[in-house]
Protein backbone atom coordinates (compact mmCIF):
# COMPACT_ATOMS: atom_id res chain seq x y z
CA UNK A 1 0.00 0.00 0.00
CA UNK A 2 1.00 3.27 -0.69
CA UNK A 3 1.40 4.84 3.04
CA UNK A 4 2.11 8.54 2.42
CA UNK A 5 2.57 11.84 -0.16
CA UNK A 6 4.36 14.74 -0.64
CA UNK A 7 3.62 17.88 -2.41
CA UNK A 8 5.74 20.94 -2.79
CA UNK A 9 5.18 23.18 0.10
CA UNK A 10 3.80 26.16 -2.29
CA UNK A 11 1.05 23.90 -3.23
CA UNK A 12 -0.50 24.34 -0.34
CA UNK A 13 -1.49 27.46 0.79
CA UNK A 14 -0.49 29.24 4.00
CA UNK A 15 -3.50 29.41 5.61
CA UNK A 16 -4.15 26.15 4.88
CA UNK A 17 -0.74 24.94 6.54
CA UNK A 18 -1.93 26.99 9.81
CA UNK A 19 -5.79 25.89 10.19
CA UNK A 20 -4.51 22.73 9.97
CA UNK A 21 -1.37 22.48 11.92
CA UNK A 22 0.81 21.32 9.04
CA UNK A 23 3.69 22.79 9.73
CA UNK A 24 5.28 20.30 11.84
CA UNK A 25 4.93 18.05 8.29
CA UNK A 26 7.60 19.85 6.18
CA UNK A 27 10.24 18.52 5.18
CA UNK A 28 13.66 19.09 2.68
CA UNK A 29 14.76 15.94 1.60
CA UNK A 30 18.45 18.04 0.83
CA UNK A 31 20.10 21.23 1.52
CA UNK A 32 19.05 23.52 -0.88
CA UNK A 33 16.00 21.45 -2.45
CA UNK A 34 12.50 22.68 -2.00
CA UNK A 35 10.55 22.22 1.05
CA UNK A 36 7.61 19.79 0.96
CA UNK A 37 4.48 18.80 3.04
CA UNK A 38 4.39 15.17 3.87
CA UNK A 39 1.42 13.19 4.78
CA UNK A 40 1.90 9.74 5.86
CA UNK A 41 -0.53 7.28 6.96
CA UNK A 42 1.91 6.50 10.07
CA UNK A 43 1.35 10.56 11.59
CA UNK A 44 -0.87 10.56 14.26
CA UNK A 45 -3.18 12.59 12.33
CA UNK A 46 -4.04 10.93 9.16
CA UNK A 47 -4.46 13.70 6.28
CA UNK A 48 -4.29 14.21 2.76
CA UNK A 49 -4.93 17.26 0.70
CA UNK A 50 -7.67 16.44 -1.99
CA UNK A 51 -8.99 18.61 -4.71
CA UNK A 52 -12.81 17.95 -4.17
CA UNK A 53 -15.59 20.12 -6.37
CA UNK A 54 -13.15 21.99 -7.34
CA UNK A 55 -11.45 23.29 -4.45
CA UNK A 56 -8.72 22.16 -2.20
CA UNK A 57 -9.76 20.45 1.31
CA UNK A 58 -7.56 18.55 3.65
CA UNK A 59 -9.28 15.85 4.58
CA UNK A 60 -8.80 12.80 6.96
CA UNK A 61 -7.18 10.12 5.18
CA UNK A 62 -9.66 6.89 5.83
CA UNK A 63 -11.20 5.64 8.83
CA UNK A 64 -8.86 4.61 11.80
CA UNK A 65 -11.00 3.89 14.34
CA UNK A 66 -13.32 0.94 13.13
CA UNK A 67 -16.51 2.97 14.91
CA UNK A 68 -19.35 4.83 12.54
CA UNK A 69 -20.30 3.16 9.38
CA UNK A 70 -17.19 4.13 7.47
CA UNK A 71 -14.80 1.29 6.35
CA UNK A 72 -12.01 0.65 7.94
CA UNK A 73 -8.27 1.70 6.24
CA UNK A 74 -7.61 4.04 4.09
CA UNK A 75 -7.48 3.00 0.82
CA UNK A 76 -10.38 1.58 -1.44
CA UNK A 77 -9.44 -1.15 -3.88
CA UNK A 78 -11.01 0.33 -7.77
CA UNK A 79 -12.41 -2.67 -8.04
CA UNK A 80 -14.95 -2.51 -5.24
CA UNK A 81 -16.14 0.92 -6.72
CA UNK A 82 -16.55 -0.73 -10.34
CA UNK A 83 -18.66 -3.39 -8.71
CA UNK A 84 -21.01 -1.50 -6.71
CA UNK A 85 -19.75 -2.59 -3.34
CA UNK A 86 -19.23 0.95 -2.05
CA UNK A 87 -22.63 2.60 -3.58
CA UNK A 88 -24.13 2.43 -0.34
CA UNK A 89 -21.09 4.50 0.98
CA UNK A 90 -22.60 7.11 -1.69
CA UNK A 91 -18.42 7.56 -2.63
CA UNK A 92 -17.52 10.82 -4.52
CA UNK A 93 -14.52 11.08 -7.30
CA UNK A 94 -11.66 13.56 -5.99
CA UNK A 95 -8.18 13.91 -6.74
CA UNK A 96 -5.64 13.68 -4.05
CA UNK A 97 -3.06 16.35 -4.78
CA UNK A 98 0.44 14.61 -4.81
CA UNK A 99 4.16 14.87 -6.19
CA UNK A 100 5.54 11.97 -4.63
CA UNK A 101 4.64 9.07 -2.69
CA UNK A 102 6.12 6.58 -0.93
CA UNK A 103 5.53 2.71 -1.12
CA UNK A 104 7.69 0.03 1.00
CA UNK A 105 10.41 2.64 1.07
CA UNK A 106 10.23 3.88 -2.60
CA UNK A 107 9.58 7.44 -3.30
CA UNK A 108 8.86 7.86 -6.61
CA UNK A 109 7.06 11.08 -8.41
CA UNK A 110 3.64 11.83 -9.34
CA UNK A 111 2.79 13.83 -12.08
CA UNK A 112 -0.85 15.18 -11.54
CA UNK A 113 -2.34 13.17 -8.11
CA UNK A 114 -4.06 10.21 -6.76
CA UNK A 115 -7.63 9.00 -7.24
CA UNK A 116 -9.67 8.70 -4.54
CA UNK A 117 -12.71 8.52 -3.07
CA UNK A 118 -14.75 10.85 -0.42
CA UNK A 119 -17.13 9.40 1.65
CA UNK A 120 -18.28 12.05 4.51
CA UNK A 121 -15.39 13.55 4.46
CA UNK A 122 -12.74 10.63 4.68
CA UNK A 123 -10.67 10.34 1.68
CA UNK A 124 -9.82 6.41 0.46
CA UNK A 125 -7.16 6.66 -1.72
CA UNK A 126 -7.97 4.47 -4.89
CA UNK A 127 -5.98 1.23 -5.42
CA UNK A 128 -5.57 -1.44 -8.50
CA UNK A 129 -3.33 -4.26 -9.44
CA UNK A 130 -0.03 -3.18 -9.59
CA UNK A 131 1.96 -2.78 -13.28
CA UNK A 132 4.98 -4.76 -14.21
CA UNK A 133 7.02 -1.81 -13.98
CA UNK A 134 5.42 -0.97 -10.29
CA UNK A 135 5.95 -4.39 -9.20
CA UNK A 136 9.65 -4.32 -9.60
CA UNK A 137 9.95 -0.52 -8.63
CA UNK A 138 8.46 -1.05 -5.22
CA UNK A 139 7.93 -5.09 -5.04
CA UNK A 140 4.72 -3.99 -4.48
CA UNK A 141 1.48 -6.14 -5.70
CA UNK A 142 -0.77 -3.28 -5.67
CA UNK A 143 -0.64 0.67 -6.81
CA UNK A 144 -2.19 3.53 -6.44
CA UNK A 145 -4.79 4.35 -9.21
CA UNK A 146 -2.73 7.70 -10.63
CA UNK A 147 -3.77 10.78 -12.77
CA UNK A 148 -2.40 10.42 -16.20
CA UNK A 149 0.26 8.55 -15.29
CA UNK A 150 1.13 5.18 -16.29
CA UNK A 151 3.96 3.75 -14.08
CA UNK B 1 40.37 24.21 -35.32
CA UNK B 2 39.87 22.70 -32.29
CA UNK B 3 36.64 20.13 -31.39
CA UNK B 4 34.61 21.13 -28.54
CA UNK B 5 32.91 18.13 -26.94
CA UNK B 6 29.52 19.03 -25.61
CA UNK B 7 27.90 16.77 -22.91
CA UNK B 8 24.52 17.43 -20.73
CA UNK B 9 24.99 16.88 -17.42
CA UNK B 10 23.13 13.85 -15.54
CA UNK B 11 21.13 14.49 -18.80
CA UNK B 12 17.81 12.76 -17.79
CA UNK B 13 17.61 13.76 -14.56
CA UNK B 14 17.83 17.79 -15.76
CA UNK B 15 15.21 16.97 -18.62
CA UNK B 16 12.65 15.95 -15.90
CA UNK B 17 13.82 18.60 -13.97
CA UNK B 18 13.17 20.96 -17.25
CA UNK B 19 9.48 20.09 -16.80
CA UNK B 20 8.99 19.53 -12.61
CA UNK B 21 11.41 22.17 -11.29
CA UNK B 22 10.47 20.74 -7.71
CA UNK B 23 13.13 18.18 -8.55
CA UNK B 24 15.76 20.53 -8.15
CA UNK B 25 18.72 20.04 -6.12
CA UNK B 26 16.80 16.48 -4.59
CA UNK B 27 18.10 12.88 -4.95
CA UNK B 28 16.86 12.01 -7.93
CA UNK B 29 17.19 8.99 -9.42
CA UNK B 30 15.69 7.39 -13.15
CA UNK B 31 14.90 4.05 -13.96
CA UNK B 32 15.13 1.77 -16.36
CA UNK B 33 12.77 -0.06 -18.79
CA UNK B 34 11.94 -2.35 -16.17
CA UNK B 35 11.73 0.31 -13.35
CA UNK B 36 14.83 -2.37 -11.83
CA UNK B 37 17.86 -0.27 -12.43
CA UNK B 38 19.19 3.58 -11.66
CA UNK B 39 20.39 4.91 -15.28
CA UNK B 40 20.71 8.28 -14.05
CA UNK B 41 20.84 9.97 -11.01
CA UNK B 42 21.65 13.57 -9.55
CA UNK B 43 24.70 14.72 -8.47
CA UNK B 44 23.00 14.79 -5.16
CA UNK B 45 22.14 10.91 -5.51
CA UNK B 46 25.54 10.48 -6.82
CA UNK B 47 27.09 11.62 -3.52
CA UNK B 48 25.12 9.05 -1.74
CA UNK B 49 27.04 6.42 -3.73
CA UNK B 50 24.54 5.39 -5.87
CA UNK B 51 25.59 4.55 -9.12
CA UNK B 52 24.81 4.09 -12.60
CA UNK B 53 23.37 0.45 -13.30
CA UNK B 54 22.71 0.08 -9.64
CA UNK B 55 19.71 -1.74 -9.15
CA UNK B 56 17.34 -0.06 -7.07
CA UNK B 57 17.02 -1.87 -4.15
CA UNK B 58 20.87 -1.41 -3.79
CA UNK B 59 20.17 1.90 -4.25
CA UNK B 60 17.87 2.54 -1.47
CA UNK B 61 19.65 1.63 1.44
CA UNK B 62 22.21 4.59 0.52
CA UNK B 63 19.45 7.05 0.44
CA UNK B 64 16.04 6.64 1.81
CA UNK B 65 14.63 10.03 0.56
CA UNK B 66 15.84 9.60 -3.12
CA UNK B 67 12.94 10.42 -5.28
CA UNK B 68 12.93 7.93 -8.61
CA UNK B 69 11.13 8.81 -11.95
CA UNK B 70 10.28 6.46 -14.49
CA UNK B 71 12.33 7.45 -18.07
CA UNK B 72 10.64 8.84 -20.77
CA UNK B 73 12.85 8.82 -23.92
CA UNK B 74 10.11 10.88 -26.09
CA UNK B 75 11.03 13.90 -24.01
CA UNK B 76 14.40 13.34 -23.30
CA UNK B 77 14.44 13.69 -27.47
CA UNK B 78 12.61 16.55 -28.05
CA UNK B 79 15.24 18.87 -25.56
CA UNK B 80 18.50 16.83 -27.39
CA UNK B 81 17.36 18.04 -30.41
CA UNK B 82 16.83 21.51 -29.13
CA UNK B 83 20.07 21.17 -28.09
CA UNK B 84 21.66 19.89 -31.28
CA UNK B 85 19.28 23.08 -32.96
CA UNK B 86 21.19 25.64 -31.05
CA UNK B 87 24.67 24.58 -31.33
CA UNK B 88 23.45 23.74 -35.27
CA UNK B 89 23.15 27.94 -35.10
CA UNK B 90 26.76 28.24 -33.61
CA UNK B 91 28.68 25.52 -35.43
CA UNK B 92 27.96 24.39 -39.31
CA UNK B 93 29.98 20.75 -37.94
CA UNK B 94 28.19 19.77 -35.65
CA UNK B 95 28.02 16.13 -34.73
CA UNK B 96 24.49 14.18 -32.92
CA UNK B 97 27.06 11.95 -31.22
CA UNK B 98 24.22 10.76 -28.54
CA UNK B 99 21.16 11.90 -26.66
CA UNK B 100 23.10 13.98 -24.71
CA UNK B 101 26.89 14.38 -26.43
CA UNK B 102 27.69 16.28 -29.14
CA UNK B 103 31.33 17.02 -30.89
CA UNK B 104 31.82 20.59 -33.08
CA UNK B 105 34.17 22.77 -34.93
CA UNK B 106 34.87 25.03 -31.97
CA UNK B 107 35.17 27.90 -34.84
CA UNK B 108 34.51 31.35 -32.70
CA UNK B 109 32.39 29.83 -29.52
CA UNK B 110 32.08 31.37 -26.22
CA UNK B 111 31.62 28.25 -24.55
CA UNK B 112 30.21 29.96 -20.92
CA UNK B 113 27.94 31.84 -23.27
CA UNK B 114 26.81 28.59 -24.86
CA UNK B 115 26.45 26.99 -21.95
CA UNK B 116 24.11 30.43 -20.57
CA UNK B 117 21.89 29.95 -24.02
CA UNK B 118 21.38 26.46 -23.48
CA UNK B 119 20.51 26.09 -19.79
CA UNK B 120 18.81 29.01 -20.32
CA UNK B 121 16.72 27.72 -23.59
CA UNK B 122 16.61 24.96 -23.20
CA UNK B 123 16.74 24.19 -19.53
CA UNK B 124 19.83 21.55 -19.15
CA UNK B 125 23.06 22.55 -17.82
CA UNK B 126 26.07 21.52 -20.17
CA UNK B 127 29.71 20.55 -20.05
CA UNK B 128 32.02 21.63 -22.38
CA UNK B 129 35.49 20.45 -23.29
CA UNK B 130 38.12 22.13 -25.89
CA UNK B 131 40.91 20.41 -27.88
CA UNK B 132 42.76 19.63 -30.51
CA UNK B 133 40.98 16.04 -30.90
CA UNK B 134 37.47 13.77 -29.86
CA UNK B 135 39.59 11.90 -27.36
CA UNK B 136 41.25 14.84 -25.42
CA UNK B 137 37.97 17.13 -25.63
CA UNK B 138 35.50 14.17 -24.34
CA UNK B 139 38.15 13.55 -21.76
CA UNK B 140 38.56 17.17 -20.99
CA UNK B 141 34.73 17.61 -20.13
CA UNK B 142 34.38 14.51 -18.38
CA UNK B 143 36.63 15.95 -15.82
CA UNK B 144 35.31 19.44 -15.51
CA UNK B 145 31.18 18.43 -14.96
CA UNK B 146 29.35 19.50 -13.67
CA UNK B 147 28.56 22.74 -15.92
CA UNK B 148 32.20 23.09 -16.54
CA UNK B 149 34.39 23.98 -19.20
CA UNK B 150 38.19 22.70 -19.57
CA UNK B 151 40.20 23.97 -22.71
CA UNK B 152 43.33 21.61 -22.96
CA UNK B 153 44.59 23.22 -26.56
CA UNK B 154 48.23 24.15 -25.84
CA UNK B 155 50.71 21.43 -24.93
CA UNK B 156 51.15 22.51 -21.51
CA UNK B 157 47.41 22.30 -21.07
CA UNK B 158 47.56 19.06 -22.41
CA UNK B 159 49.76 17.45 -20.24
CA UNK B 160 48.11 18.66 -17.74
CA UNK B 161 44.91 17.28 -18.65
CA UNK B 162 46.26 14.03 -18.96
CA UNK B 163 48.87 13.74 -15.88
CA UNK B 164 47.84 11.04 -13.50
CA UNK B 165 44.55 10.48 -14.83
CA UNK B 166 43.86 6.83 -14.59
CA UNK B 167 43.93 5.58 -18.12
CA UNK B 168 40.51 3.92 -18.16
CA UNK B 169 39.44 7.46 -18.28
CA UNK B 170 39.81 7.42 -21.83
CA UNK B 171 36.57 6.71 -23.64
CA UNK B 172 36.89 3.21 -25.09
CA UNK B 173 39.38 1.99 -22.20
CA UNK B 174 37.91 -0.61 -19.57
CA UNK B 175 38.41 -3.92 -18.23
CA UNK B 176 40.31 -6.29 -20.18
CA UNK B 177 42.33 -3.45 -22.28
CA UNK B 178 42.88 -1.46 -18.72
CA UNK B 179 44.36 -5.15 -17.46
CA UNK B 180 46.56 -5.09 -20.68
CA UNK B 181 48.09 -1.76 -20.54
CA UNK B 182 48.76 -1.63 -16.34
CA UNK B 183 50.80 -5.32 -17.38
CA UNK B 184 52.84 -3.18 -19.78
CA UNK B 185 53.30 -0.45 -16.73
CA UNK B 186 50.93 1.98 -18.44
CA UNK B 187 48.42 3.06 -15.71
CA UNK B 188 47.53 6.92 -16.56
CA UNK B 189 46.44 8.79 -19.70
CA UNK B 190 50.28 10.73 -19.45
CA UNK B 191 51.45 6.73 -19.67
CA UNK B 192 49.33 6.15 -22.54
CA UNK B 193 50.09 9.20 -24.20
CA UNK B 194 54.25 8.51 -23.98
CA UNK B 195 53.90 4.79 -24.34
CA UNK B 196 55.81 3.49 -27.72
CA UNK B 197 53.11 3.58 -30.31
CA UNK B 198 53.90 0.01 -31.84
CA UNK B 199 53.70 -1.44 -28.41
CA UNK B 200 49.67 0.64 -27.99
CA UNK B 201 48.91 -1.34 -31.54
CA UNK B 202 50.25 -4.74 -30.61
CA UNK B 203 48.13 -4.35 -26.48
CA UNK B 204 45.20 -2.82 -28.21
CA UNK B 205 45.09 -3.34 -32.12
CA UNK B 206 43.98 -0.49 -34.37
CA UNK B 207 41.23 0.91 -31.90
CA UNK B 208 44.35 1.58 -29.37
CA UNK B 209 46.46 2.94 -31.97
CA UNK B 210 43.83 5.45 -32.95
CA UNK B 211 43.07 6.85 -29.33
CA UNK B 212 47.29 7.43 -28.78
CA UNK B 213 47.12 9.21 -32.00
CA UNK B 214 44.53 11.69 -30.44
CA UNK B 215 46.03 11.45 -27.33
CA UNK B 216 48.76 13.18 -28.54
CA UNK B 217 47.14 15.94 -30.48
CA UNK B 218 46.62 14.15 -33.69
CA UNK B 219 43.00 14.25 -35.08
CA UNK B 220 42.11 10.75 -36.41
CA UNK B 221 38.26 10.20 -36.11
CA UNK B 222 37.07 13.79 -37.84
CA UNK B 223 33.68 15.37 -37.21
CA UNK B 224 30.47 13.52 -38.85
CA UNK B 225 27.51 16.08 -39.36
CA UNK B 226 25.49 12.83 -41.29
CA UNK B 227 25.65 8.90 -39.62
CA UNK B 228 27.65 6.47 -41.67
CA UNK B 229 25.62 3.80 -42.58
CA UNK B 230 24.50 1.11 -40.32
CA UNK B 231 26.65 -2.39 -40.90
CA UNK B 232 24.25 -4.29 -38.63
CA UNK B 233 20.89 -3.32 -37.02
CA UNK B 234 19.79 -5.15 -33.56
CA UNK B 235 16.96 -4.46 -31.32
CA UNK B 236 16.14 -6.25 -27.50
CA UNK B 237 17.62 -5.80 -24.53
CA UNK B 238 16.00 -7.32 -21.08
CA UNK B 239 12.90 -9.28 -21.16
CA UNK B 240 11.56 -7.73 -17.80
CA UNK B 241 10.99 -10.93 -15.23
CA UNK B 242 13.40 -13.54 -16.48
CA UNK B 243 10.93 -16.13 -18.48
CA UNK B 244 10.73 -19.94 -19.82
CA UNK B 245 7.10 -19.89 -20.87
CA UNK B 246 7.39 -20.39 -24.24
CA UNK B 247 4.97 -18.53 -25.44
CA UNK B 248 6.29 -15.30 -23.80
CA UNK B 249 9.83 -16.00 -25.14
CA UNK B 250 8.47 -16.11 -28.57
CA UNK B 251 6.64 -13.14 -27.88
CA UNK B 252 9.82 -10.90 -27.14
CA UNK B 253 11.03 -12.31 -30.18
CA UNK B 254 8.41 -11.42 -32.31
CA UNK B 255 8.04 -7.94 -30.71
CA UNK B 256 11.76 -7.61 -31.36
CA UNK B 257 11.48 -8.82 -34.73
CA UNK B 258 8.77 -6.00 -35.50
CA UNK B 259 11.23 -3.34 -33.82
CA UNK B 260 13.72 -4.27 -36.18
CA UNK B 261 11.77 -3.92 -39.43
CA UNK B 262 10.79 -0.85 -38.18
CA UNK B 263 14.17 -0.01 -38.11
CA UNK B 264 14.84 -1.51 -41.23
CA UNK B 265 12.19 0.27 -42.88
CA UNK B 266 13.37 3.68 -41.32
CA UNK B 267 17.04 3.26 -43.14
CA UNK B 268 15.99 1.71 -45.80
CA UNK B 269 17.53 -1.18 -45.95
CA UNK B 270 17.35 -4.89 -46.32
CA UNK B 271 19.05 -7.33 -44.63
CA UNK B 272 20.37 -10.67 -45.96
CA UNK B 273 21.49 -12.51 -42.37
CA UNK B 274 19.95 -12.61 -39.26
CA UNK B 275 21.36 -13.22 -35.67
CA UNK B 276 19.71 -14.08 -32.45
CA UNK B 277 21.64 -13.58 -29.20
CA UNK B 278 20.32 -14.76 -25.94
CA UNK B 279 21.28 -14.48 -22.25
CA UNK B 280 19.86 -17.22 -19.81
CA UNK B 281 19.23 -16.27 -16.00
CA UNK B 282 21.82 -18.35 -15.13
CA UNK B 283 24.61 -16.37 -16.96
CA UNK B 284 24.78 -18.56 -20.01
CA UNK B 285 24.87 -17.19 -23.20
CA UNK B 286 23.90 -18.88 -26.47
CA UNK B 287 23.82 -17.07 -30.69
CA UNK B 288 22.66 -18.71 -33.44
CA UNK B 289 23.05 -16.77 -37.63
CA UNK B 290 20.57 -17.40 -40.43
CA UNK B 291 20.99 -16.89 -44.04
CA UNK B 292 17.61 -15.34 -45.92
CA UNK B 293 16.70 -16.67 -48.98
CA UNK B 294 17.28 -13.03 -50.73
CA UNK B 295 17.79 -9.65 -48.97
CA UNK B 296 14.57 -8.41 -47.45
CA UNK B 297 12.67 -6.69 -44.78
CA UNK B 298 9.86 -8.95 -44.84
CA UNK B 299 8.12 -10.13 -41.65
CA UNK B 300 7.04 -13.37 -42.67
CA UNK B 301 10.55 -14.01 -43.86
CA UNK B 302 12.65 -12.84 -40.91
CA UNK B 303 10.08 -13.76 -38.21
CA UNK B 304 10.12 -17.18 -38.99
CA UNK B 305 14.33 -17.27 -39.23
CA UNK B 306 14.53 -15.50 -36.28
CA UNK B 307 11.77 -18.65 -34.07
CA UNK B 308 13.83 -21.25 -36.44
CA UNK B 309 17.28 -19.61 -34.67
CA UNK B 310 15.52 -19.56 -31.40
CA UNK B 311 14.45 -23.36 -31.56
CA UNK B 312 17.75 -24.14 -31.96
CA UNK B 313 18.76 -22.20 -29.31
CA UNK B 314 16.70 -22.80 -26.19
CA UNK B 315 16.69 -26.19 -23.83
CA UNK B 316 14.02 -24.90 -21.59
CA UNK B 317 16.21 -22.23 -20.04
CA UNK B 318 14.92 -19.38 -18.47
CA UNK B 319 15.22 -16.22 -21.17
CA UNK B 320 16.64 -13.08 -19.18
CA UNK B 321 17.69 -10.91 -22.28
CA UNK B 322 17.98 -11.29 -26.09
CA UNK B 323 19.12 -9.27 -29.12
CA UNK B 324 17.89 -9.54 -32.79
CA UNK B 325 20.27 -8.33 -35.27
CA UNK B 326 20.21 -7.95 -38.88
CA UNK B 327 23.56 -8.20 -40.71
CA UNK B 328 25.10 -7.90 -44.24
CA UNK B 329 22.57 -4.82 -45.23
CA UNK B 330 21.99 -3.53 -48.18
CA UNK B 331 20.52 -0.34 -49.27
CA UNK B 332 16.67 -0.74 -51.05
CA UNK B 333 18.61 1.43 -54.41
CA UNK B 334 20.35 -1.16 -54.54
CA UNK B 335 20.59 -4.86 -53.46
CA UNK B 336 21.01 -8.31 -54.77
CA UNK B 337 17.97 -10.21 -55.87
CA UNK B 338 16.97 -13.50 -55.09
CA UNK B 339 15.40 -15.81 -57.42
CA UNK B 340 12.97 -17.61 -54.69
CA UNK B 341 10.92 -16.84 -51.57
CA UNK B 342 10.45 -13.08 -52.47
CA UNK B 343 7.19 -11.71 -50.71
CA UNK B 344 4.45 -12.09 -52.54
CA UNK B 345 2.26 -8.30 -53.72
CA UNK B 346 0.23 -9.44 -51.02
CA UNK B 347 2.49 -9.58 -48.36
CA UNK B 348 3.84 -6.35 -49.67
CA UNK B 349 0.55 -4.93 -49.39
CA UNK B 350 -0.19 -6.36 -46.18
CA UNK B 351 3.43 -4.77 -44.67
CA UNK B 352 2.35 -1.35 -45.53
CA UNK B 353 -0.93 -1.43 -44.23
CA UNK B 354 0.53 -2.58 -41.33
CA UNK B 355 2.96 0.59 -41.32
CA UNK B 356 0.26 2.71 -42.45
CA UNK B 357 -2.25 1.68 -39.29
CA UNK B 358 0.41 2.06 -37.00
CA UNK B 359 1.49 5.60 -38.43
CA UNK B 360 -2.01 6.41 -38.01
CA UNK B 361 -3.79 4.49 -34.96
CA UNK B 362 -0.58 4.79 -33.21
CA UNK B 363 2.62 2.25 -32.84
CA UNK B 364 2.21 -0.90 -32.37
CA UNK B 365 -1.69 -0.68 -32.37
CA UNK B 366 -1.50 -3.57 -35.04
CA UNK B 367 0.85 -5.83 -34.41
CA UNK B 368 1.48 -9.85 -34.29
CA UNK B 369 -0.90 -11.84 -32.65
CA UNK B 370 2.11 -13.10 -30.98
CA UNK B 371 2.61 -10.70 -28.74
CA UNK B 372 -0.48 -11.63 -27.10
CA UNK B 373 1.54 -12.71 -23.56
CA UNK B 374 3.04 -9.13 -23.27
CA UNK B 375 -0.13 -7.26 -23.52
CA UNK B 376 0.40 -5.27 -20.14
CA UNK B 377 3.82 -4.26 -21.66
CA UNK B 378 2.35 -2.50 -25.00
CA UNK B 379 -0.32 -1.10 -22.31
CA UNK B 380 2.44 0.98 -21.22
CA UNK B 381 3.16 3.55 -23.97
CA UNK B 382 6.44 4.48 -22.42
CA UNK B 383 7.57 0.91 -23.54
CA UNK B 384 7.09 2.36 -27.09
CA UNK B 385 9.84 4.20 -27.27
CA UNK B 386 13.31 3.60 -26.61
CA UNK B 387 17.04 5.10 -27.08
CA UNK B 388 17.89 3.10 -29.52
CA UNK B 389 14.14 4.44 -31.40
CA UNK B 390 16.28 7.70 -31.48
CA UNK B 391 17.31 8.39 -34.77
CA UNK B 392 20.69 9.58 -36.29
CA UNK B 393 23.04 9.30 -33.08
CA UNK B 394 26.15 8.58 -34.44
CA UNK B 395 26.95 6.38 -31.48
CA UNK B 396 24.30 3.49 -31.74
Amino acid sequence: MCLGIAVPIHEIPEAMVCKHRLADRIAQRENGAGREIQFMYRHARRLLPVYIDNQLRILEWGNRSGNGPLPVGGWCHREWIESGHWQGLQPQQAMILASMAVELGVWYQVKQGIQCVVVRNHAYMLTEPATHYYRIMTRSNRMPVLVGQTI
Amino acid sequence: MPIVHLDADCFYVSAERVRYPYLNNQPVGVLSNQGACVIAKSYELKAKGVTTGMPIWDALPLCRNAIYVKRDFEWYEVLSRRMLDILQTVSPTVEYYSIDEMFFDAGGVDPGKLQQRILRDVGVPVTIGISKTRALAKLASDNAKPFGCWTATSTEQIAELLADRPVEEITGIAGRSRRKLELSGIKTCADFAKADRRLIRRLLTKTGEVLWWELNGTPVTTISTTRLPHKILSRGGSVGKATDDPARCEAWIVRNVERLIEALDYHLVFCEQIALAVEFKDASAAGRRANLPAATADYGQIVSATLSLWKQIWRGQTLAYMHVLAERLSSRRCFQRGLFDQPTAQQQRLADAKRQINERVGRFALRSAATLPLTQLYADRANNYEVCDIQGKSCF
